[in-house]
């Protein structure tokens, strides 16, 4: 009879010891969905590696696509969206476990009579819904692989819009300086002016404080630098002297701007992670409501073995079942909130569609007014200022201005180009959003 | 979704368009008359290749039927021909827009008479019967004064008071007879400061009815005027009333100006009449002079007095008469100095005596394709040089002060020009005899 047990045991691990999806398959299709960069650290050792690759890509002036790799690879926050994947992953395995058999044994002695009682009580019904456990925790993982691959999307817009934040204030405060020793040549020229008695001490203090104010906004740009490139490194996950890399001198260019926003609702739809995730959490809920009414009643059947043996006489064998009385509990709580979780879920995924959708067009609108913003600032604005300037030398020239306007209009027309680095680093943040909102680029991060 | 394709096109539409805006501005450059009602005929400007010919020598009108006057020459300036009929000389004028050169280099939209701004001179002879024909081709309406002139009180050209104004397209009749002698001027009395602004005005010469009275061998006449031209523009600005900037003798500023040519021996006459808005002490150099007749007429021989400045106030004629004695180029201009200079900023900083090299350098750096000056540290005398380095300026402006006389620059501009006085310019010869030649010895020279 033992053997018997053993045997029926042996066989219920067997059946429930199928192969399942390993953490890697899982990472790698992650990959597929996002990005060939990433990279998952589990030891020390790996950790080392991307040390060491971070570190390599530092090495150089940083660019865009770089700082995006680094991101991947480095930021620890991702690193414990990626640990979601183990987690779900591990219930997975625990899905297609048994619960364990219990093994009773008792021994009782009385009148020179020993009497032992081996038992093994099995749930045996749970076997057969270790199919259905796994098909949940299966969808569960594919579920939290979107979710994960949305968050890593979701981290490469921010870098790349904080790398551009970066690049912005940087060549922002890289212009200014040329615009403040233009205004320390008025201040200059003001101060000897007054010195050699031309100028009314009045006229020099409203000179000195349109000074002051440009040294105020020099301060306010390198701030705004100082914030700027601590975003990023934040983002990148930068510490100690991995925070001393350059940036790319890159001009800010103007992509190509999509033009038509047809078939984009659609294809963000489609492709949106987060969407894909919202659909698997309705499946398992779904899914999960159905268990839970095939489960609702005979769930706790027991069956058990037992063999009694007492001092010299024949051993005792007995076989029970156990089923729980449906008179107090029917399962009615358990299926009413799976449905209402089920419902929820629904009601989650026509949110999420319906934003998406809005977000596609919000995006859209704001991607192509930035770029027409951007084009007229660059196109328009910037050499209508250097026309001016071109026309005021000439002024100057025939003594008709004076070399303080000289000075403003060298100014001006610095401050236009500050203007459309603003306007294209708009139009390039804009683009990031727009790539996120439609679920990834074509090439690239997708 | 709001944004399509349409709009996105619409948008770049918008881009093309102020990018072809300098194109379109240059295209305007050559379409300067056009700034009238469409009626008016619109002048496209040109160049002027030769500046000569628009130069001297000036037109001279001689009588036709018998020499019984001697003509005036109006500097840059002619005389307007004038048909007999039936006893009446007939003067035709046209109020209309014109383009003027003011000196190479700026030209200036104006409004003046017979394609000419000022407008030509008349003259006639007194006791003549007159009938000046005017049509009216400005956008808006006028009327013509005859100042200083005797007449019959409607004839007198006042709009409303004296006559109805004439509209445009209008033609008005105004018929009188002279009954004086002497330096008189044309001039619009209706939107009067608008169309005086803009340069509409003229001489009215009436000769003595004995040529042999008041007679002198060379009788030169101009008006001044006075203009506000922003730098880099080409219409006055009317609503200007003393901030002006141009000062000019028959709408031209130096060097543009006409010299007076004349011989040794020969009585000069030269009339000014005053429509500015500020007096002008017309100063002469090498010579005394008299004023000989005024806005009333001839001044007695016994009230005359002898001098080298007279001021002519507003709206005032002045005729100085000398006999030229004095061989030689002598400067007959403005006296004050601000009338004998071209355009300039009057804001711009006072950098007398401040010392500028070092941050002149820091400019430099800030404006690497510039060739920076620094400017006014000892004085204004530079812009000269920088003028004829050939430094360039805003569009259709003249350089503060220019001219380039034997010895260097002349730094004048406005209301200034030459009397040049020659043992061998022939009788009746008005043309430039060219720079003096000084006798050695009699030219202040360096220690």
């Amino acid at each position: 009879m033992k053997q018997k047990i053993i045997y029926s045991f042996v066989a219920l691990i067997a059946f429930s010891g199928c192969s399942t999806i390993s953490q890697n398959e899982v990472f790698n299709a992650l990959r597929e969905e996002t990005s060939k960069n990433l990279q998952w650290i589990k030891t020390p050792q790996e950790a080392e590696i991307v040390k060491k690759n971070v570190n390599d890509l530092l090495s150089q002036p940083l660019n865009q696509e770089n700082a995006v790799h680094i991101t991947l690879i480095n930021n620890r926050s991702l690193q414990q969206m990626y640990e979601e994947i183990g987690l779900s992953q591990s219930e997975l395995v625990q899905a297609g476990l048994m619960s364990n058999p219990l093994l009773g044994y008792t021994i009782g002695r009385g009148g020179g009579v020993t009497k032992s009682t081996l038992s093994l009580d099995v749930a045996l019904l749970d076997v057969l819904w270790i199919p259905l456990r796994r098909d949940l925790a299966g969808v569960a993982l594919e579920e939290t692989r979107f979710r994960v691959g949305d968050e890593v999307l979701r981290t490469v817009r921010e870098v790349k819009k904080a790398y551009i934040d970066a690049q912005v204030a940087q060549k922002k405060l890289a212009l200014y300086e040329g615009l403040l020793k233009s205004h320390e040549a008025s201040i200059q020229l003001a101060i000897r002016q007054h010195t050699a008695g031309n100028l009314s001490k009045r006229n020099l203090l409203k000179m000195q404080d349109t000074y002051a104010r440009a040294r105020l906004e020099a301060i306010e740009l390198n701030r705004k630098n100082a914030m700027a490139r601590e975003t990023l490194n934040r983002i990148l996950g930068l510490y100690g002297d991995q925070t001393n890399y350059t940036l790319e001198e890159t001009p800010l260019a103007l992509g190509i701007a999509i033009s038509d926003d047809k078939g984009l609702e659609t294809r963000a739809i489609k492709n949106r992670l987060d969407m894909n995730a919202a659909i698997k959490a309705v499946d398992y809920a779904a899914r999960d409501a159905g268990y839970t009414q095939k489960t609702r009643l005979l769930s706790e059947i027991e069956f058990s073995a037992e063999s009694e043996k007492e001092t010299d006489s024949q051993g005792f064998n007995s076989f029970g079942i156990k089923i729980p009385l449906p008179i107090f509990d029917f399962g009615q709580g358990r299926v009413g909130k799976a449905q209402a979780l089920y419902n929820q879920k629904v009601h989650r995924l026509y949110e999420v569609a319906v934003n998406i959708r809005s977000q596609v067009r919000e995006s859209y609108a704001e991607s192509r007014y930035a770029y027409d913003k951007a084009v007229e600032t660059n196109e328009v604005i910037v050499p209508v200022n250097q026309e001016i300037l071109e026309e005021t030398k000439l002024f100057y020239n025939g003594m008709l201005d004076g070399v303080y306007e000289l000075l403003e209009d060298h100014r001006r027309y610095g401050e236009a180009k500050m203007e459309a680095i603003s306007a294209f680093g708009e139009y390039q943040k804009a683009q990031s959003d727009l790539e996120y909102v439609l679920g990834g680029t074509d090439n690239g991060t997708k | 979704m709001g944004q399509n394709r349409r709009d996105f096109l619409g948008l770049s539409a918008t881009l093309l368009a102020s990018a072809g805006l300098g194109a379109s501005l240059k295209a305007q450059e050559h379409d300067h008359g056009g700034h009238g009602e469409s009626s008016s005929p619109k002048r496209h400007l040109t160049r002027v290749e030769d500046p000569k010919r628009v130069l001297s020598p000036a037109t001279v009108i001689t009588p036709q039927e018998g020499k019984n006057y001697n003509p005036v020459v109006t500097l840059n300036g002619w005389t307007l021909p004038y048909e007999m009929k039936e006893g009446v000389k007939e003067f035709h004028l046209i109020a209309e827009p014109v383009v003027r050169e003011f000196a190479p280099g700026m030209v200036v939209n104006c409004w003046g008479y017979n394609g000419t701004s000022p407008g030509p001179t008349i003259e006639a002879v007194e006791g003549d019967r007159v009938r000046l024909i005017v049509t009216n081709k400005l956008p808006e309406h006028t009327t013509i004064h005859w100042h200083g002139l005797i007449l019959p009180n409607g004839m007198d050209g006042v709009g409303g008071l004296t006559q109805p104004q004439i509209a445009p397209e209008e033609t008005f009749v105004y018929e009188f007879t002279l009954v004086q002698s002497g330096t008189f001027m044309y001039h619009p009395h209706a939107d009067e400061m608008v169309q005086m602004a803009m340069g509409a005005m003229g001489m009215f010469i009436i000769h003595p009815k004995n040529p042999k009275e008041h007679r002198v061998d060379r009788d030169f006449c101009f008006l001044l005027s006075s203009y506000d031209i922003a730098p880099g523009t080409y219409t006055p600005n009317p609503s200007t009333m003393t901030e002006f900037n141009l000062w000019t003798f028959n709408s031209r500023v130096f060097p543009g100006i006409d010299t007076m040519n004349v011989r040794v021996g020969d009585r000069v006459r030269i009339r000014v009449g005053n429509l500015t808005m500020t007096n002008h002490p017309i100063h002469m150099h090498g010579h005394t002079f008299e004023v000989s007749c005024t806005d009333g007429g001839w001044v007695p021989k016994s009230a005359r007095w002898p001098e080298v400045t007279t001021d002519v106030a507003v709206g005032q004629m002045r005729a100085i008469e000398f006999v030229a004695k004095h061989e030689g180029d002598w400067s007959i201009h403005c006296h004050k100095s601000h009338h004998t200079m071209g355009p300039m900023g009057h804001s711009i900083p006072n950098m007398i005596g401040v010392k500028q090299d070092d941050i002149a350098q820091k400019i430099s750096d800030l404006l690497p394709d510039y060739m920076y000056m620094p400017m006014g540290k000892s004085g204004m005398a530079e812009m000269s040089d920088m003028a004829d380095m050939g430094m360039a300026l805003p569009e259709n402006t003249l350089p503060m002060m220019s001219g380039q006389g034997p010895f260097g620059p002349i730094e004048m501009g406005g209301m200034f020009t030459l009397v040049k006085v020659r043992k061998n310019q022939p009788k009746g010869d008005y043309s430039d005899p060219g720079w003096y030649t000084h006798p050695s010895g009699t030219v202040a020279k360096k220690r």
